[in-house]
């Protein structure tokens, strides 16, 4: 008996299960969303879907809220990108140093990365609550920081911002394990030579550090860029894009369109937008790299 | 002798054990469910779990299933889900009597008229409480819910407080309000609790500013696209929104608080008034300050005298699944009965003074000074009602947009015209 | 010349002060968490920042009983075990055909797995309302098992089929001579060999799944088979008052990933890398 690398029967056999889960439930759906977003559907069970051309795309880009929906998505990514990659990897050149303690920091830095985005979400929720109570209103009302409390999530100057301060401590720990990995494989060799030349300090990082670990801060670009397009679980939980879409994404929005407002429609049109974004953003990022491998 | 006697006896015996499986099947069993607000620390809980347990008792053959939720948005995206997969609650609380057309419209819910047949059940509703659940207006005959109670909104206040800050009587027009809210701060108390990041508490508000300012009739022609919210008397009635907040009715940060720290503010004496509906009188008689709690009828605008009598009035019903058929049609409105019964209606409305709709109960041994019949009051002089402002409104959106936008004002983001147009335009792109 | 000043102590121990900064922020919030939940809740208002009086545990019952914290935790656990066991052989077996045979659309079978990682979660919930709805299929863990194996597919394929393709032949061609066929290849040789890929795949599917709210969130409606990522909002939204129990509840829902994390760092973190490094 001898395993034929070519018999069909074997590859369909083992490639079917996955094939079929796979087409069914994340490749049809997702260009039965496009179709839906050409269509009108009240969200009634039963009751038919209309073609409405692109009734829905015109609709969204006239609505205030998603064009707030976009700004504030905006700013989530970039803020994120500008907070979480130069901690993330600052934390792994220090930990890439290998001091005492290093390897008990990097396991607590990490930790949030695996936790529940529910539970954590819920956490800083009440963190940042905005009566006395709430633990930061204590922490800097006993440090006379502030007089009285604040409503950190429900101000217009703060309210985004928190949120990604939020965000920003659930995911830099990812990107700090990314660099530290890295780092840690940059050969010793190039560094004693680039310490020899007399590079120290921010010139031994700008000079031999950064060109070595490019590719994986373009990885973690392209991460913090698509995860944030795709960003739900922390604002539905802590704001619900609330105050008055203050911190309103993309993500949520779709959500309220379709399962509260029943704008199914509208609700695909966004989830289109977001899908789009997704690849766009993806193939771009990934252009860039290949263009630097090539380089 | 004795083997006719052992026939007999075996006969009987076999025919006893034919006959079981026969009787069971009489009542197959059958599981409903229910989709309510009752539950966590909602004051209508306790005598809800009371009210399934004596069912269950009474009709062994039908299991509850309880997927109640006690916060409003996480109650309206269950319903919401479930009625777009279909996959109704055999019975849940109708959030909207525009929401319930669109549901009758497309068959999901039951025309009820058929349980009128039993006379003493329905003979014993208060007359035409029916009617607010008839379609035929839109087109559609019958009967689409089946009322359990109604909510009249008025101002809880706290007599203590209003005594410390030297308030002889309690406010009927705004002007006393204002005159109100000043002294209170004067002496350092928060004058409205109000936990407005749940934003319906705000909402509340601004329905009675709004129907005091720009009266009943005007939501209702707006739903009819009659009129608009951009209209002078809607911008006013805003404007009277911020007005008021501007006086310092709230307390800072309010729209950061929810409503439990809002209940607990009210209900600890931090605060002097809180505007709610008579859902919350089981939460005051249930607390430390309960003899010191009063309630008053919304203040109106002297300068709109004709709205003095509009007022805010929730009637809340049940919906039955439009899709049940046979034992799980029969469990659901046998468990519908079961709880607008007179013995129910009777009981609730004694142990927690929710507004009964039946006329057949005996409520003479609640006190003529307590909550119940001062809300009883504000009813009796209140002459045309509705519920929230966006009540009359087709578009399901509308509600939050309006709660939205007046959290977005009330924070800074916009002015009341700026506010008016945002809502008016949500209006206009779904037209 | 400049006179050398004694280094300061920043200047010295920068390093761990940095170091103790972060441990600390990202220390608080879990150890705020687990701390009150011991704590009653009036002991949360009076002072966030204090140790508990006595370390009852009286919330865990009311989060456990009352939040029904228990059901979905045995749930989520359920649906988790079938999801991770069901993609280890769908995943597997895919990778392990596209890795080890020749075909003509090899490439593209990858790439059209691998592609999957950029389709979001929410651009799919609509129309699988709908579908749902249409065929009556409501609160399904079958449903929610498969849904979750399709989109943790594309990053299992991706593990798998790096893994596989470093298998060398002649272990395989060996097990061949021995007269096995492709599936005894597959169940004798390369399931138990591709034990590192299985280990990384489904650290990360078990953090992913264990951790997701949107399924669950849209389509199951029935309180007794909710999970707890759901469950959790749930029991806040209607308990806000009782921090005390709410913080048992998040308690519960991070122990699991946080003892898994405590006994397998490594490979842990290499499961959650797996997307980000290569080789």
């Amino acid at each position: 008996m001898k395993v034929n690398r070519r018999s069909r029967s074997t590859i369909l056999l083992f490639l079917l299960p996955a094939l079929i889960i796979y087409i069914t439930l994340a490749v049809v759906p997702i260009f039965e969303s496009i179709g839906f977003g050409f269509s009108d559907w009240n969200g009634i069970s039963g009751s038919p879907m209309t073609f409405v051309g692109f009734k829905n795309f015109v609709k969204l880009f006239k609505y205030p809220l998603f064009r707030k929906a976009l700004a504030n998505g905006f700013w989530f990514t970039v803020l994120n990108l500008v907070l979480q990659i130069p901690l993330g990897y600052m934390m792994g050149y220090l930990l890439a140093k290998r001091r005492r303690g290093s390897s008990i920091v990097k396991m607590i830095c990490f930790a949030p990365v695996i936790l529940p985005m529910t539970a954590s979400a819920l956490v800083f929720q009440m963190i940042f609550s905005a009566n006395d109570t709430g633990v930061l209103n204590t922490l800097l009302m006993s440090l006379g920081l502030i007089d009285g409390p604040k409503g950190w999530l429900i101000q217009q100057s703060t309210a985004l911002l928190f949120v990604i301060i939020a965000n920003v401590w659930c995911g830099f720990g990812y990107h700090m394990t990314i660099s530290y990995a890295a780092i840690s494989e940059i050969p010793v060799e190039i560094l004693e030579a680039a310490e020899l030349d007399g590079a120290k300090g921010m010139r031994k990082i700008k000079d031999v550090v950064l060109p070595s670990i490019m590719e994986s801060i373009k990885i973690s670009t392209v991460m913090i860029i698509t995860g944030s397009i795709k960003t739900f679980d922390i604002i539905f939980i802590m704001t619900e894009g609330g105050p008055n879409g203050m911190t309103q994404v993309p993500g949520v929005m779709m959500y309220n369109e379709a399962f509260k407002y029943n704008h199914y429609g509208l609700g695909s049109a966004i989830s289109v937008v977001i899908f789009v974004l997704c690849i766009v953003f993806s193939v771009l990022s990934l252009r860039l790299m290949s263009g630097r491998d090539e380089a | 002798m004795k083997r006719t006697l052992a026939i007999l006896t075996t006969v009987a015996l076999i025919l006893a054990v034919l006959t079981l499986p026969a009787m069971a099947e009489d009542h197959e069993p059958v599981t409903i469910r229910l989709l309510t607000r009752w539950t966590g620390s909602d004051s209508m809980a306790p005598i809800f779990q009371e009210i399934k347990a004596a069912f269950t008792e009474q009709y062994p053959w039908i299991t509850i299933q309880d997927d109640s939720v006690n916060e409003e948005s996480a109650f309206l995206n269950l319903l919401n889900t479930a009625i777009a997969t279909g996959d109704m609650p055999n019975v849940f609380v109708l959030p909207t009597v525009m929401m319930g057309l669109e549901y009758a419209k497309n068959g999901l819910i039951e025309e009820i008229s058929p349980l009128f047949e039993d006379t003493e059940w329905y003979e014993g509703f208060n007359d035409g409480i029916f009617e607010g659940f008839n379609y035929s207006s839109f087109g559609l005959d019958g009967y689409y819910a089946v009322p359990y109670s109604i909510g009249v909104e008025g101002i809880y206040y706290n007599k203590a407080l209003f005594a410390q800050a030297g308030i002889e009587k309690v406010p009927e027009t705004m002007d006393e309000m204002f005159d109100a809210i000043d002294k209170l701060n004067a002496i350092g108390v928060v004058p409205f609790a109000c936990g407005a990041d749940e934003t319906w508490r705000a909402g509340h508000i601004q329905n009675w500013l709004t129907y005091k300012t720009a009266g009943v009739k005007h939501t209702m022609d707006i739903g009819a696209r009659t009129a608009k919210w951009t209209d002078p008397e809607m911008v006013a009635s805003l404007q009277n929104y911020m007005d008021f907040k501007n006086a310092g009715a709230f307390s800072p940060n309010y729209e950061g608080m929810t409503y439990e720290e809002e209940k607990n503010m009210f209900l600890t004496g931090k605060a002097a008034m809180d505007v709610n509906g008579t859902w919350f009188i089981g939460d005051c008689n249930d607390s430390e300050i309960a003899a010191d709690i009063g309630m008053f009828a919304l203040p109106y605008y002297t300068e709109h005298e004709e709205f003095k009598t509009d007022g805010i009035v929730y009637p809340q019903a049940f919906s039955l699944d439009g899709t049940a058929e046979g034992a799980e049609k029969e469990a659901q409105e046998l468990f519908v009965k079961f709880f607008t019964s007179a013995e129910w209606e009777e009981r609730r409305t004694k142990e927690i003074e929710v507004f009964p709709v039946r006329k057949d109960i005996d409520i003479s041994d609640i006190s003529e000074d307590s909550l119940f019949y001062q809300a009883m009051d504000i009813v009796n002089n209140t002459t045309l009602y509705s519920g929230d402002t966006t009540d009359y409104d087709p578009v399901p959106a509308m509600l939050d947009m309006v709660r939205n936008t007046l959290i977005g004002m009330s924070l800074g983001q916009m002015t009341p015209e700026e506010a008016a147009e945002a809502i008016q335009n949500e209006i206009d792109l779904n037209s | 010349m400049k006179q050398m000043k004694p280094r300061s102590f920043f200047s010295k121990n920068w390093f761990y002060i940095v170091f103790a900064a972060m441990v600390v922020i990202c220390l608080f919030p879990i150890v705020f968490t687990i701390v009150s939940s011991f704590k009653t809740t009036r002991e949360i208002f009076a002072n966030p920042f204090s140790l508990p009086k006595t370390w009852g545990f009286e919330n865990y019952a009311t989060a456990w009983k009352v939040g029904n914290m228990g059901r979905y935790f045995l749930n989520t656990l359920f649906l988790t075990g079938m999801s991770l066991v069901l993609l280890v052989f769908v995943g597997s077996m895919a990778s392990y055909v596209i890795a080890r045979f020749r075909f003509k659309l090899q490439p593209l079978v990858l790439l059209f797995f691998v592609s999957g990682m950029m389709i979001p979660m929410q651009s799919v919930i609509i129309p699988l309302a709908f579908n749902l709805g249409q065929l009556h299929v409501k609160n399904s863990y079958t449903v929610l098992i498969l849904l979750y194996v399709a989109f943790q597919l594309p990053m299992t394929v991706f593990i798998y089929n790096g893994f596989m393709v470093g298998i060398p032949r002649d272990l395989e061609e060996a097990a061949i001579i021995d007269g096995c066929g492709a599936k005894a290849v597959y169940f004798r040789l390369i399931l138990p060999l591709s034990k590192p890929a299985i280990v990384t795949s489904s650290i990360f599917n078990f953090i992913n799944i264990w951790n997701n709210l949107l399924f669950p969130l849209v389509f199951v409606n029935d309180k007794n088979k909710q999970v707890i990522s759901y469950g959790l909002l749930q029991f806040f939204s209607q308990w806000k008052s009782d921090y005390g129990g709410v913080m048992a509840a998040i308690t519960l829902s991070i122990v699991p990933s946080l003892i898994l994390y405590a006994i397998l760092q490594e490979k842990v973190e290499a499961g959650m890398m797996a997307g980000a490094l290569k080789g």
